[in-house]
């Protein structure tokens, strides 16, 4: 009885132990936001969208080596899609992209494809 | 016996466990600062590293810069802001090219330091620094 009750408290505290470590011991603000897709608009962190829990989001902007356009695009967990493309100009605001980055951009029309505008946000808040 | 044995291999694996917690497997030198926010007669200024700030104790510290530019700008615009510890926010704001270089070079390890004027938002000074002592 006694050899047992040592083995559940030996157990136990190697459980928490254990637990102890599998659990950050940071605090800190911080928003993962998730994407946020609307008609002439798209948002989101990038890693709220990597670690979001369906398998549908991302977000995120691409240049060519031989152009000088860029193209930002992101879908939102429900699947849908938003994307426009900018020049030379956009390409400054896409190098600074990490992985601890908020984007934003819009259009000024839903059909439009031209990027309007384009925000990256690197700030210690959107550290996973 | 068999009862003693699985004492002595819970307690050992114990003893592993908590001497791989307490004790860390890297040195070097960290100066991963918090964030501070600093006013005097006439500017402001906000420093700190991202590793500072987002690792902080409290949940009001954050620091970081943004890169802007709209289709018909002539040209990206930075702007940089700092929550210290106390919630007191302040940012810059510039055109300056170079400070859109800075920001480029940012990583979630960046020390960032700003200044401004009190009676303007425009940046007077950025200073993005990477090195070993700001990783966490």
């Amino acid at each position: 009885m006694k050899a047992n009750v040592q083995k559940l408290i030996g157990t136990a505290v190697l459980g928490l132990a254990l637990w102890s470590i599998s659990i950050p011991a940071w605090a800190g603000m911080k928003s993962l936001r998730e994407v946020i897709i609307s008609d002439r608009q798209a948002s989101g962190t990038t890693a709220g969208a990597r670690y979001s829990a369906d398998s549908q989001q991302y977000i995120g902007c691409y240049m060519l080596g031989n152009s000088d356009f860029v193209t930002c695009s992101a879908r939102d967990k429900t699947g849908k899609s938003f994307a426009c493309y900018g020049d030379s100009k956009f390409k400054a605001v896409v190098k600074a992209i990490t992985d601890f980055s908020q984007i934003y951009f819009y259009t000024s029309a839903p059909t439009d494809a031209v990027c309007s505008y384009l925000e990256i946000q690197n700030d210690s808040l959107y550290f996973r | 016996m068999k009862t003693t044995l699985t004492k002595m291999l819970g307690f050992a694996a114990l003893g592993m466990t908590l001497l791989a917690t307490t004790i860390p497997t890297w040195a070097g030198l960290v100066g991963t600062q918090q964030v501070s926010v600093s006013i005097n007669q006439y500017a402001t200024s906000g420093s700190g590293s991202m590793v500072g700030a987002r690792y902080s104790a409290d949940n009001q510290q954050h620091i970081g810069c943004s890169i802007q530019v709209g289709r018909y700008d002539a040209a990206p615009s930075v702007s940089c802001g700092a929550r210290n510890i106390s919630g007191a926010y302040y940012y810059c704001y510039s055109l300056n090219p170079r400070y859109v270089e800075a920001v480029q070079g940012m990583t979630d390890s960046s020390y960032i330091s700003f200044e401004r004027l009190n009676s303007s938002t425009a940046c007077t000074n950025l200073m993005i620094y990477d090195g070993s002592d700001q990783l966490r």
